[in-house]
């Protein structure tokens, strides 16, 4: 591909050719006198002075008018009325807590300050007719909410359940800041500038509300909101909310909050709402007592570009987001290929010294798929895109259509395409159509327009009739699915939506997932789906990305070689007495799963590699974490007679080949010829996935990194960079050095 | 009055003075407007943004101590502000986004091999990340040296280095994918 030579003197024309529009002068004109309002009102307040009990009314005015607002949205699903009850429950927490802070207030003041805007809802009517039921004690079984502490410094360390803590402006000594207006009524916000926390659709028709409360008090908001989250969980259970539950009411709080001016919410992250599911780390074992270690293969990439972009956005991603094993599979290595189509791969392995800790060793193992030289298979593809109204965003159509005409071009003649799309209904935009009439594609591909509101379900069942009517036995049938995350399935229950997927699989019809955009991207609903398709999850946020997984990569994701692949790993006590694998949570297996050929597990396509690296502690080495057992027996004793006692591990894969069911099996030692002295002779792949192990591990808190830094990351992928073709691993260091700047 | 810096203005409209504030919004609002207008390339859109921000900074202004320029400040309010307005819109109301039409650009071109290269760079900016879009729009728009983006962008100015580089990085793909499509 050519590479358009871009100057900066182009960029600087680009933007500078092209005539604004002069703005309107009327448009002018409202703009000033708005704002002069908005300024009269502001210097009323400054120079009346106002009181501490006013800004404390002021904030239960924004959280009641904040659950107005959303009461407002919601009605219109048919909720309001159940809704109400787990609302109302949500208030009886957060007003007393509101109330603790300042003593001596007295309850009138908690009166809602506007109660001629809480109306038309059930919700609302409830409330303005009974205000003292606002201030009722807590129900008896619910849980107290634990009392807020008065600080700044105590905000800020709560502050991270919702909230990242470098958005917490710099020097907010307390909560006494909130009785000083006018420093109260704006805030340094994220990425940059300064937001006005004041209102301007409130300025013009509530004028008295004007006050917002304080980053800390916002942060502190914050953290009760993320701890009510379980409370209202359980609330919501009781009066039998299933799918506008409360728990989502509290999700939604933030989100509302963030996309409104009248709330102080610089704290309150909209990114929030992406979903992750939580995972503990995988635990260090001690290989007496748990010798052998199984997993499934995962080829996913969708973590390592959801943690890109975050980190390109100025935050650091969520541990929880953070999938290790999928940062290192993003890369590609140059492991030693198979040349046999029928034993698909080959795995390369290597044992050297810890770079974050020179007392222990990684056991690295790299398996490479067989690369097809020409695909020959036809492909039966049909693409199911999410038009709903969220996909509009740059970041998803539009890029998602790029991206969908680079992989048209990429097909073969007849190849055939087809979309369905879905959103307030599903339907058929283009039947099966071969890549020869790419025209007709691309047309189809530029009507697209988002709107409506999502059902997955009813789309997904017509792609995959579309997919079987255009069945090909010999070929890839395959339904790609497009999507920025939520799916309000037709058929909601998730668990029935795999079952389907599942049997799909089974006849011959594979699902893939990309994921776009961000704000409410679903994670684990898309991995599950993924995985229950027998294909990839990943996660596309430009369009290099779209090149690299639809286009580089079709082949591997489209063309699987291997299906159920499983890795095994018997470790021998006598020379390895601890293990640890990175990452992989998600993907272990019972150790009698191995052998079951029943029990699923990941694919790997053409020219595919993947990486599992265990942190181990020699039996002759330091770096144990485990203390020995008093009373435990010594190894040497109990089995001094094993023949193969020089080795470190086992190592097992099963696989089946892409038209079998049973599975087969590839298995060597590890032993000393496997042994590297130092990071030094490992090879420039093997250095870089260590320096991507490195990171994974830091940014889900690093645990077992210790003192390894940020420079020490960089420096060792810089040393195995290599030729980089891509560039994708100078992006690599790019993102560790801009991490580093966001601590 | 006109013939007063900003740093004088602001500070007389920190002290409540109407005819400063006033003309400081009349100086500045189309600055704030044609950026508004770079960010989502429509009109309405960015008049509406422009009103938001001018309301805005009858609060805001008060918290400006003249760490940074103020049009540095200004900017970078005006930015977030667009963002705002934009992902607000995209969720709320559902629309499609039209904007930066490659069409559009074709349609007003003057030398149409020149404009077409523009309109391409034009589209392939609105579909960067937001940080580094803000970059561009800063250093390559209005001529921000990156010291000043980064006090508009409250960022290093090493991390607008950064930005634009990587900008420069994804525009070059943007465009070398618009070549084949």
């Amino acid at each position: 591909m050519k590479k358009t030579d871009l100057k900066d003197t182009d960029i600087n024309k680009a933007l500078n050719a092209e005539p604004t529009p002069p703005a309107s002068e009327t448009a002018k004109k409202m703009a000033i006198q708005a704002a002069m309002e908005a300024f009269e009102r502001q210097s009323e307040k400054k120079f009346q002075g106002s009181t501490s009990s006013g800004s404390l009314i002021s904030i239960t005015a924004h959280i009641f008018k904040l659950i107005g607002d959303w009461m407002m949205d919601i009605s219109s699903r048919q909720m309001a009325a159940a809704t109400a009850l787990a609302l109302a429950g949500l208030v009886v927490v957060l007003v007393p807590q509101i109330q603790k802070q300042v003593p001596g207030m007295s309850q009138d003041n908690f009166v809602p300050a506007q109660p001629q805007k809480l109306t038309n809802t059930l919700a609302k009517k409830e409330l303005s007719q009974k205000p003292e039921a606002v201030v009722v004690e807590p129900a008896a079984d619910m849980p107290q909410p634990e009392p807020v502490p008065m600080s700044g410094a105590v905000a800020k360390k709560v502050a991270p359940a919702v909230a990242q803590p470098h958005f917490l402006p710099p020097s907010q000594p307390g909560i006494a800041h909130s009785y000083m207006p006018p420093q109260v009524d704006y805030d340094v916000s994220e990425g940059g500038g300064i937001s006005y926390l004041g209102s301007s659709s409130m300025a013009s028709s509530a004028p008295n509300a004007a006050y917002a409360p304080s980053a800390p008090v916002m942060a502190m908001k914050s953290a009760r909101i993320a701890r009510q989250r379980e409370q209202s969980t359980m609330l919501s259970k009781r009066i039998g909310l299933q799918q506008f539950g409360a728990t989502q009411i509290v999700e939604e709080l933030p989100r509302l909050a963030h996309g409104r001016d009248d709330v102080a919410t610089v704290v309150v992250d909209g990114e929030e709402r992406d979903r992750f599911a939580e995972l503990e780390l995988n635990p260090v074992h001690l290989t007496t007592e748990k010798p052998v270690s199984t997993l499934s293969v995962d080829v996913d990439t969708a973590s390592y570009s959801f943690v890109r972009r975050q980190i390109n956005a100025g935050r650091l991603p969520q541990p929880a987001a953070v999938r290790v094993e999928e940062m290192l599979n993003y890369f590609d290595y140059d492991y030693a290929a198979p040349t046999d189509k029928s034993r698909p791969f080959k795995p390369s392995v290597a044992l050297y010294t810890t770079p974050w800790n020179p007392e222990t060793r990684l056991l690295h193992i790299g398996i490479k798929g067989f690369a097809a030289t020409k695909a020959v298979k036809k492909s039966n593809l049909v693409f199911l895109i999410d038009v709903s109204g969220s996909m509009g965003a740059r970041d998803k159509l539009p890029l998602l259509k790029n991206g969908l005409k680079l992989l048209v071009d990429s097909l073969k003649p007849d190849d055939t395409v087809a979309i369905v799309v879905y959103a307030g209904a599903a339907g058929t935009v283009l039947e099966p159509t071969p890549v020869k009439e790419r025209h007709k594609i691309v047309t189809a591909l530029d009507k697209l327009t988002a709107g409506g509101s999502t059902a997955g379900g009813a789309g997904i069942k017509l792609a995959y009739s579309l997919a079987e009517a255009n069945f090909d036995k010999s070929g890839v049938n395959r339904v790609i699915l497009a999507t920025d995350g939520d799916f309000n399935v037709g058929t909601t229950d998730v668990s029935a939506l795999k079952g389907l997927i599942e049997r799909k699989r089974k006849s011959g019809v594979f699902l893939s997932v990309l994921g776009f955009g961000q704000g409410n991207y679903n994670d684990r609903l898309m991995q599950e789906l993924a995985q229950n398709g027998n294909g990839i999850a990943a996660y596309i946020d430009n369009l290099n990305e779209a090149r690299k997984v639809l286009v580089e990569e079709a082949t591997a994701n489209l063309f699987p070689i291997a299906r159920d692949v499983k890795i095994q790993v018997e470790f021998n006590p006598e020379r390895i007495s601890e293990y640890r694998l990175i990452g992989y949570e998600t993907r272990l297996l019972g150790r009698e799963d191995f052998n079951n050929d029943a029990v699923d597990a990941g694919d790997i396509g053409a020219g595919h590699t993947v990486t599992a690296i265990y942190e181990v502690a020699l039996a002759d080495g330091g770096g144990k974490l485990v203390e020995p057992l008093r009373y435990g027996k010594k190894i040497a004793e109990s089995k001094k007679s094993s023949a193969n006692v020089g080795e470190f591990a086992f190592l097992k894969m099963r696989y089946k080949l892409p038209n079998e069911t049973k599975s087969r099996l590839i298995s060597r030692a590890i032993d000393d010829g496997d042994l590297l002295k130092g990071v030094e002779a490992l090879s420039d792949d093997m250095r870089f996935a260590a320096a991507v192990a490195a990171f994974g591990q830091k940014l889900r808190g690093g645990k077992y990194t210790g003192e390894y830094s940020q420079k020490d990351i960089i420096a060792l992928a810089n040393s195995g960079k290599g030729a980089d073709q891509f560039g994708y691993r100078a992006e690599f260091i790019g993102l560790v050095r801009l991490a580093e700047s966001l601590k | 009055m006109e013939a007063c810096d900003d740093g004088r203005l602001v500070e007389l409209a920190q002290n409540g003075d109407r005819a400063a504030f006033s003309t400081l919004l009349e100086r500045h609002y189309s600055a704030i407007y044609k950026l508004a207008y770079r960010w989502s390339g429509l009109k309405e859109d960015a008049e509406e943004v422009a009103q938001d921000v001018c309301v805005k900074l009858a609060g805001a202004i008060n918290g400006y101590r003249g760490e940074a320029a103020f049009s540095s400040w200004l900017y970078g309010i005006t930015l977030n502000a667009a963002r705002d307005f934009h992902r607000k819109k995209t969720s709320r109301d559902q629309r499609e986004d039209t904007a930066w039409d490659l069409d559009q650009f074709q349609a007003a071109s003057g030398n149409p091999e020149n404009s077409l290269f523009a309109s391409m760079i034009r589209r392939c900016i609105a579909l960067l990340p937001d940080s580094l879009r803000m970059a561009v729009l800063l250093v390559h728009g209005e001529g921000f040296n990156h010291l000043q983006a980064g006090e508009a962008q409250q960022c290093a100015e090493g991390t607008i280095s950064w930005r634009l580089s990587e900008a420069r990085k994804h525009l070059t793909t943007c465009l070398d994918m618009g070549d084949r499509s």
